[in-house]
């Protein structure tokens, strides 16, 4: 199985964009959005549910106030703030903030903390016109622990084996983080989209060396590459010294933005050759693909 | 006063934003960066860092000579970081969160505090003065919030000495990192585009960050497209839109050559003042009544 | 001696998971008798070290092997320290195939990590073989 990952170490680079493109120049993808905590790919890429899953994971300390003797034992013992008390001097949890590590419960003298498993969030399976898509959402304030990504991920993977499709297209979380780590283990090729702004060449450095790290093949795609020709430039040099391809030079056009609002593909943009760039750089990148060994 | 400026979908603008209040903010201000997996904001404020400080985290450590292997710390883990595969317990730091749950537990004393290191916390100074405070997380390490409370820690003690209005620049997101963040603030500022993502993901941050009980608002980065989805699910929600920002070519070009956006020129830096100035009268305790 | 199998199923006809932690099934094999028992994965679903828990797990379940995919680089520390043989890259293949193999003595333990994991201090698995699996053993 071959699996594509788009990534980019800065949120906001035009990853999704670039993956709905793929999706739709890709020979039979099953789509996975591994941005659990901001699942996108479902907007541009439209289709019909077809399975929901929950995914269970951890635990969250819910404190009863029949029970509660308002010793103020539990506020103190926190070690994530996660405990606020009332006047009356009832403790409460603040759920989004509960990591779940049962201390609460432990200096309880009254045994008011009860420890509940809770939901750190669910996954679809959905139909689209241009394959099976797998996304999913991270319950509020839950950890994004990876988990989800992993599971999510795994069902697509499922899906591939299965003979589904014949590429598994994922569009990533942004950061370095578990997420990021989750999307990148044993995953084909990276490719990761950047921009020539001073916090996109930052972050571009901080996703290759994780590659890097974890020896992940990776290529990049530099969007809005003529907004800033001379950093354009530098990161184009930084990734061939650290001998990652640069596969993808795409415009800076407004019609890249109506296209989103507007929820069209980038492939339907013509101004400033935005279609043909990413034709290229979807050339590049199957090529590159071609290349290396099947996971 | 405390302000955190946070957006559901990263690449909104937050930075942009936050950097550009920052620039043109009326009272003594102090940036923190507390997107520590992309610290991003010194490179726009042109800021010097020059304090580095190793931040670590209490871990546990087993002395086994005292170590009776009874198993109680491992139980006690509900992170999986004590692992019993031999007589005395196998500690994976990188998986401890810190709770301190196995040290209250241990019946011997075996275990004593241990360090791990997180990653750094950077200080410095704008060219104006302006202090800015930062987390730099350490690569492969999978916790943020930690390193957050650390900063704060810093931010804290340099308050205490010469006191400021605060300006948070949050991680993207709606999980732990962005919570940690805005959790202390008088006002969370949602930067959004008017974009089907803009839309879904500050639903989704509102959602998550509602639970803090923190006042919020609104800001339309990008703006010139159609926005009623985003001004109709505001006014649904109770908030407050306090401007929208326009999107043009001088902007992203600014922005890619870090460049801050009252920088672009004198319109865009007068209604940055004008946010700066709804922000303010926003937050301030006086006009508290309503959400408190 | 006993060995443990990670299986996606519940039998020795079951495929090898590439996966440890997270595996479907787990079975515990006698290689003496050849009888084959059934082992609940005790952390599948943990939001970390579900490696660790399956590593546990073995121990108390006297395995002295450990057929698989892939482990992760926390697991394969625990499996070590614990005097666990660690056999990998077996998917794709029964687990009756993967067995005979060990019993035939084709098979060559390989303790160091292949899948990969969160731990950057550690060593970092990285298959010399390229194939790289698993999430976090």
């Amino acid at each position: 199985m071959r699996e594509l990952s788009i990534l980019s170490g800065k949120g906001g680079t035009g990853k999704t964009s670039v993956a709905a493109a793929f999706a739709a120049l890709a020979h039979r993808p099953v789509l996975v959005d591994l941005d659990v905590d901001a699942a996108n790919l479902a907007l541009l890429v439209e289709g019909e549910p077809l399975e929901r899953h929950e995914t269970m994971g951890g635990q969250e300390a819910v404190i009863d106030p029949a029970v509660c003797v308002a010793c103020g034992a539990c506020e103190p013992a926190c070690a994530f703030r996660a405990i606020e008390t009332d006047a009356s001097g009832l403790a409460r949890v603040v759920e989004s903030l509960c990591e779940g590590c049962g201390v609460c419960a432990h200096v309880c003298p009254a045994g008011a903390v009860r420890l509940d498993p809770c939901a750190i969030g669910r996954w679809w399976r959905a139909s689209t016109p241009l394959g099976p898509l797998f996304h999913a959402e991270l319950a509020a304030g839950g950890e994004n622990s990876g988990l989800l990504v992993a599971e999510v991920r795994g069902a697509a993977q499922a899906a591939v084996r299965a003979g589904a499709g014949d590429l598994l297209l994922a569009d990533g979380p942004p950061g370095i983080g578990c997420p990021a780590l989750s999307a990148l283990t044993g995953t084909t090729l990276a490719v990761l989209v950047t921009e020539p702004t001073p916090s996109g060449r930052h972050d571009l450095g901080r996703i290759i060396d994780l590659c890097a790290h974890f020896h992940r093949p990776a290529a990049v795609i530099l969007n809005k590459a003529d907004l800033n020709p001379a950093l354009s430039a530098e990161i184009e040099a930084f990734c061939h010294e650290r001998g990652h391809p640069v596969v993808g030079r795409l415009p800076f056009t407004p019609e890249a933005m109506t296209a989103v609002v507007e929820g069209r593909s980038l492939l339907s943009v013509t101004d400033q050759g935005m279609d043909q760039a990413v034709r290229s750089a979807w050339t590049a990148v199957e090529a590159l693909l071609a290349t290396l060994p099947e996971s | 006063m405390i302000i955190a400026v946070a957006s559901g979908k990263g690449g909104t603008g937050k930075t942009t934003v936050a950097a550009g209040l920052a620039r043109v903010w009326p009272r003594p201000v102090v940036a923190v960066d507390f997107d520590v997996e992309a610290p991003n904001l010194d490179l726009f404020l042109n800021a010097t860092m020059t304090r580095e400080i190793q931040a670590t985290l209490p871990v546990p450590r087993i002395d086994p000579a005292l170590c009776t292997g009874c198993g109680a710390c491992r139980d006690a883990c509900a992170f999986n970081a004590l692992a019993m595969v031999g007589p005395v317990p196998m500690l994976f730091p990188e998986l401890c969160h810190a709770c301190g749950g196995c040290l209250l537990r241990c019946p011997t004393g075996a275990l004593v505090e241990d360090q791990r290191l997180l990653g750094e916390v950077l200080e410095g100074r704008t060219p104006r003065g302006g202090r800015v405070f930062a987390g730099r997380l350490r690569i492969g390490e999978a916790h943020a919030p930690p390193l957050m409370r650390k900063v704060r820690v810093a931010l804290r003690a340099s308050l205490a000495q010469e006191p400021a209005d605060v300006l948070i620049d949050a991680p993207p997101g709606a999980s732990c990192p962005a919570l940690e963040a805005v959790r202390d603030a008088d006002l969370v500022v949602l930067v959004t585009e008017p974009t089907p993502f803009g839309l879904h993901d500050l639903r989704l941050a509102w959602g998550a960050m509602k639970g803090l009980g923190r006042r919020m608002a609104v800001v339309i980065n990008r703006a010139g497209f159609d926005d009623q989805g985003v001004r109709t699910f505001c006014a649904e929600a109770g908030l407050p839109v306090l401007a929208a920002l326009p999107f043009d070519r001088d902007v992203a070009e600014a922005y890619a050559r870090g460049r801050t956006l009252d920088e672009v020129g004198p319109e865009h830096a007068g209604r940055l003042r004008a946010l700066a100035q709804a922000i303010t009268a926003l937050a301030t305790p006086s006009g508290e009544t309503a959400h408190a | 001696m006993k060995l443990a199998i990670t299986t996606m199923g519940t039998t020795l006809d079951d495929a090898v998971d590439p996966r440890f932690g997270r595996a479907t099934g787990l079975l515990i094999v006698d290689t003496t008798t050849g009888a084959a028992t059934p082992l609940a994965v005790p952390a599948a679903h943990a939001v970390q070290g579900a490696g660790l828990a399956a590593a546990e797990a073995l121990v108390k379940a006297g395995a002295k092997a450990l057929l698989t995919g892939a482990v992760g680089p926390k697991a394969a520390r625990a499996l070590e320290a614990a005097g666990i043989a660690v056999y990998q890259g077996l998917e794709g293949q029964s687990a009756r195939a993967a067995l005979e193999r060990f019993n035939a003595g084709a098979l060559t333990p390989e303790n160091a990590p292949r899948a990969m994991g969160h731990a950057p201090g550690g060593a970092i698995g990285h298959a010399p073989g390229g194939a790289i699996a698993g999430h976090e053993g």
